[in-house]
């Protein structure tokens, strides 16, 4: 259901039960669910790269979506024609978010790494297509012999416009001549997830 | 556009156009456009080492409540709107392997921290990108504001990289 702008009420009008159905009961239900997504993954599913990039370069993995917990409003029906030019048409539609009511969302995601002991930073990324820029990231680096998965997150706010697509990126970085590939745990719920609610225009 | 408290409608009135555009029409539209503000800074800020250093922020991405001046004060978000807030910021120091990098997001009153994050360093290769997010309420007139720590030893940049450093950003939740 989507919102419908308020419309300025005149002195001896007659009101209908029409103008408050719409005005009243329906951009309240808007406002009461606003939208919202969430996709993860299934449990105990991993993801993983291999990569033979420098030690000074930063590796990087999309990460995928295959599960949908929550979408409200098609945020997770996306098609190559929904992505912008930059993006191969072959590339996965489940690493992606789309939306489609503009306004200001919250935007959130979390993965597990695999820490590896050559691994000397990690970190993730919460991108928009368009532009391939980041809007929220985090890294954190590696300082003990790493014994259990480690988890990162980040979240942003942003103006989203209809047609906006975000994806989540894995970042890692490995010492000279070490172990350069990369793998993400998945546990149902936990991570990785990605979510978006909508906050208001 | 701000809240009027919702009046009790009574038997028998007539109900004025002013009434439903105060209490139906503003109220929604007060709901449907909270207020929400982004910003960010377009430049490197160097932060000398052991010392707490407030984050400037010279540029907008969106404020629909006047809560952030490009000119003054440009550290602080300031609620005018009284209300629980979403908080969030984000930023990047460059890249040392020496201490540990706190940033923070504190509100006025007290003044006291509302979200923290302390990380160690031991990688000289590469950034360190934080991202604290928090809820606190807020009367009008409170502001919050980024503050961030370093202990390389001597000056490191907090860096400026579109569009997630430095950026600060708030949403009115509720009342």
């Amino acid at each position: 259901m989507a919102w419908v702008a308020q419309r300025t009420w005149v002195t001896a009008e007659t009101i209908t039960a029409s103008m408050f159905n719409v005005m009243v009961r329906d951009d309240q239900r808007f406002l009461y669910s606003p939208p919202h997504a969430r996709a993860g993954s299934d449990e105990g599913e991993t993801q993983n790269s291999t990569e033979t990039i420098a030690s000074t370069d930063l590796s990087i993995l999309e990460v995928d979506f295959s599960v949908t917990t929550e979408d409200t409003d098609n945020m997770r029906e996306i098609t190559s024609a929904d992505y912008p030019a930059s993006i191969p048409a072959a590339t996965p539609s489940s690493r992606f978010m789309k939306v489609n009511t503009a306004g200001k969302y919250l935007l959130a995601s979390s993965i597990a790494f695999q820490v590896h002991a050559d691994m000397t930073v990690f970190g993730i990324s919460i991108g928009r297509a368009s532009d391939a820029l980041s809007i929220a990231r985090k890294t954190r680096h590696v300082t003990a012999a790493p014994t259990v998965d480690e988890i990162v997150g980040a979240s942003s706010i942003w103006d989203c416009v209809v047609g906006d697509l975000f994806y989540v990126t894995a970042l890692w970085r490995q010492g000279a001549g070490g172990q350069t590939s990369a793998d993400l745990s998945g546990a149902t719920l936990a991570y990785p997830y990605l979510s978006a609610q909508w906050m208001g225009n | 556009m701000a809240w009027t408290t919702p009046r009790t409608w009574v038997t028998g009135e007539t109900p004025t156009a002013a009434q439903f555009n105060a209490h139906i029409r503003d109220n929604l539209n007060f709901l449907y456009g909270a207020p929400s503000c982004r910003a960010y800074h377009n430049a490197a800020q160097a932060i000398v080492t052991a010392t707490e250093t407030g984050l400037a922020f010279n540029s907008e991405r969106f404020d629909n409540d006047t809560m952030h001046s490009t000119a003054t004060n440009t550290d602080r978000i300031t609620a005018n709107t009284a209300g629980r807030y979403l908080l969030i910021s984000n930023g990047q120091f460059a890249a040392n392997a020496t201490g540990y990098r706190q940033w923070d997001i504190a509100i006025s009153v007290g003044p006291a921290y509302v979200g923290m994050e302390i990380l160690p360093v031991v990688s000289a290769a590469a950034a360190t990108v934080m991202n604290v997010a928090t809820y606190y309420a807020a009367a009008v007139t409170n502001y919050f504001y980024t503050s961030v720590i370093q202990t390389s030893g001597g000056n490191l940049n907090v860096d400026s990289s579109g569009n997630y450093s430095p950026e600060f950003m708030a949403h009115w939740m509720g009342n």
